[in-house]
């Protein structure tokens, strides 16, 4: 957390977000069949990329600051450790804020193929005949089937078209969480904590024995997906008022 | 420095500008080192960040220098024809800078060095080269992030094809007093790098700049894509075979739409074996377990030319590479799983389907690259020796 420079500036700070993934309070562990969902599959997540989009801080007043640099879309990786933390160049009046809200994944508007030419968010592009664009996440990983076969799931989120191709829907989502911190300045960091195992909970439980393992082409069940996704986040704040 | 601490920073910046200035003027002296830099034309749709280290900058001149050498024999420190040997010994651009399984020497494309001693792998191809920040080679070995200093780019590859036993299995000080004895090649360094005198270091840029030269953005797809020609209905039932999960699911790792570079350059177990025990796998270089079996999944372009296929070259023709990802899949721990039919032996395609998929990726071969002269031998060495074809 870097205060700007410039006496003239100093109402405004800039914030710097972080990402975790926790499965209900405790770290993810990558690659290790340990999870059990409340469907009852025992699972594993291999790898996690997705994007979030369009952070919004509303304050007391209730004036709304949008995060505009980068296009206003993070990439998060949980190979790439420096995508874990996201120090936009935006400045943000200090205050008191009482909600966050982003976007998950890339809304309609933005999200057309071309927007990244170059790795690692190229390498979430979506097919342009399902509708083109990006992945808005892809989390890949095994499950242990009833007939105990450990069996590949691709969780992947994207448009969404229905069986003859002729109707997309945008399963973009918006997440709006309370802040719940009144400081005199907006200092350090927010913390973004995605609590994997919430996917798989409420209002739909997600059973990969019916749902099957890839959904790219299931629209009813990115749908419910996105429905479950509202409830994955948590956010904190450790802000430290430099006065 | 007391002195210049005392300075502010704007003064010290200054005088560091100064002293730079008086530096390169002296390096400019020399009327014959004004080498034109040379600016990649980034293709449509291609990434715009390149891999070219900050200490190799192109140059026109650089290029031409590499082009020779890619092509000449004595890169190998020897001027008996049976003991010559070159990067395009086995790098042959009509084979997408492979050597192709009809190869006269290299028998089913098995490649070797001067002594006989078999390469550890099967060939890579040499395309876009300049657009890979994940690695090189296989097993992605040479990357930024190699904590070897002198393992990271394609430069560093060239000297290790010297003296590497199943390459030239030369001495770099041999290659070296050689290439600086043949009339024509000190002016072209001198052009290149200000200097006469011959170093591994100014040969391995040279090389390098003319290998990240090569690109390919004209096949038939390429053009499609632009909006320049179309598909045949058969390509393009195998183009949504290629880019839907439910058909045969090849785009999460080979590119597409999104990436014509037909490759993500990152490293997958695509579920051939059910033991690993290659030193030179991805797991070799990560120690993660989960990297047992991986390999750099390959550009799918000009792949109709590049067999055998596999790191080990364990598939002939497309035909079987298609039946494998059709039926051959086989189930281990490190499978990726990107390969979601592991448990059902593979993407059971129909007869009809697997012409189609390969009637798409056919259309990934690029004739323009193939063919361009800005990338074959030329002909006729710097001191008029011929060079390899
Ligand atoms: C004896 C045949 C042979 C010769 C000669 C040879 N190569 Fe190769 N080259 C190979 C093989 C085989 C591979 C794959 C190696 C591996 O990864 O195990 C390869 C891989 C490469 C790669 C990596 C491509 C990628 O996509 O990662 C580069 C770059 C390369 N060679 C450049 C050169 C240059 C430059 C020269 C000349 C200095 C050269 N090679 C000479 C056989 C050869
Ligand atoms: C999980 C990622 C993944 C998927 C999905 C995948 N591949 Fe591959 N592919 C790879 C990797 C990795 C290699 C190199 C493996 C090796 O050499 O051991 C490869 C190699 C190949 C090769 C041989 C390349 C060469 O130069 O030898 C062909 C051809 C190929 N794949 C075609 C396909 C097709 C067609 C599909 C869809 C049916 C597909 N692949 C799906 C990862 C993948």
């Amino acid at each position: 957390m870097i205060e700007s420079c410039g006496k003239d500036d100093v109402k405004s700070v800039a914030p710097t977000f972080v990402f975790k993934h926790n499965v209900n309070g405790s770290e993810l562990e990558k690659g290790v069949m340990k999870y059990t969902n409340l469907a009852g599959n025992l699972y594993e997540v291999d790898e996690l990329q997705y994007f979030i989009s369009e952070i919004t801080l509303t304050a007391a007043d209730g004036q709304r600051i949008e995060i505009k640099s980068d296009s206003a879309i993070h990439y998060i990786d949980l190979d790439i450790p420096s995508t874990l933390a996201w120090s936009p160049e935006d400045l943000i009046p200090k205050g008191d804020y009482t909600s966050i809200s982003f976007v998950f994944g890339i809304s309609e508007s933005k999200n057309k193929t071309g927007l990244y030419v170059n790795p690692p968010e190229r390498d979430m592009f979506w097919p342009d005949i399902m509708g083109g664009g990006y992945h808005y996440m892809k989390m890949n990983g095994n499950w242990k089937t009833t007939g105990d076969l450990i069996t590949p799931f691709n969780f992947h989120l994207g448009i969404g078209m229905n069986m003859d191709g002729t109707v997309f829907y945008q399963n973009c989502f918006t997440v709006t969480l309370p802040l719940n911190i009144h400081t005199a300045s907006l200092g350090n960091v927010v913390t973004v904590t995605m609590n994997i195992e919430k996917w798989f909970e409420a209002p739909n439980v997600w059973d990969w024995n019916v749902i099957g393992g890839q959904i790219m082409m299931n629209q009813p069940a990115m749908h419910m997906a996105a429905e479950n996704g509202v409830n994955v986040f948590q956010v904190s704040f450790q802000g430290t008022d430099p006065e | 420095m007391g002195l210049l601490n005392q300075f502010s920073g704007k003064v010290r910046w200054a005088i560091s500008l100064v002293m730079i200035l008086l530096l390169s003027s002296c390096t400019h002296d020399d009327p014959i080192y004004n080498p034109t830099p040379y600016q990649i034309t980034v293709p449509k749709f291609f990434p715009t960040r390149m891999n070219i280290p900050a200490d190799n900058p192109m140059t026109v001149e650089g290029i031409e220098l590499g082009r020779y050498l890619f092509y000449d024999g004595r890169m190998s420190g020897n001027t008996e024809p049976d003991k010559m040997m070159s990067c395009g010994t086995c790098h042959l651009q009509s084979k997408s800078f492979e050597c192709g399984i009809d190869h006269p020497r290299f028998i089913g494309g098995r490649t070797f060095g001067i002594t006989g001693i078999l390469t550890p792998h099967y060939m890579l191809p040499m395309i876009n080269l300049v657009w890979n920040e994940s690695g090189y080679l296989w097993s992605g070995s040479i990357s930024e992030n190699n904590p070897n200093l002198s393992q990271r780019n394609i430069e560093d590859i060239v000297g290790m094809a010297v003296t590497a036993p199943h390459e030239f299995a030369g001495d770099s000080n041999k290659t070296k007093a050689l290439i600086q004895s043949i009339p024509g090649y000190p002016e072209l360094f001198e052009k290149a790098f200000g200097s006469r005198t011959v170093t591994m270091r100014n040969i391995s840029k040279a090389i390098a700049q003319f290998t990240r030269t090569l690109i390919s953005s004209d096949s038939k797809f390429d053009k499609y894509m632009r909006g320049e020609q179309q598909l045949s209905t058969q390509e393009l039932s195998g183009y949504v075979l290629f880019m839907t999960e439910d058909g045969a699911d090849c785009f999460h790792c080979h590119g597409g739409s999104g990436n014509p570079l037909f490759t993500t350059n990152l490293f997958y177990n695509n579920g051939k074996d059910s033991v690993f025990n290659d030193s030179r796998d991805r797991f070799s270089v990560t120690g993660d377990p989960s990297d047992h079996g991986a390999y750099k999944v390959t550009t799918l372009r000009n792949i109709e030319l590049t067999g055998p296929y596999m790191h080990d070259g364990r598939f002939k023709t497309l035909d079987e590479v298609i039946d494998f990802y059709s039926q051959g899949i086989i189930w281990s721990p490190y499978i990726h799983p990107l390969m979601h039919h592991a448990n059902d032996g593979g993407i059971q395609l129909t007869p009809g389907e697997k012409a189609d998929l390969i009637a798409f990726i056919k259309t990934l071969r690029d004739d323009t690259f193939l063919t361009n002269p800005a990338y074959s031998s030329p002909g006729t060495l710097p001191d008029g020796e011929k060079a390899i074809k």
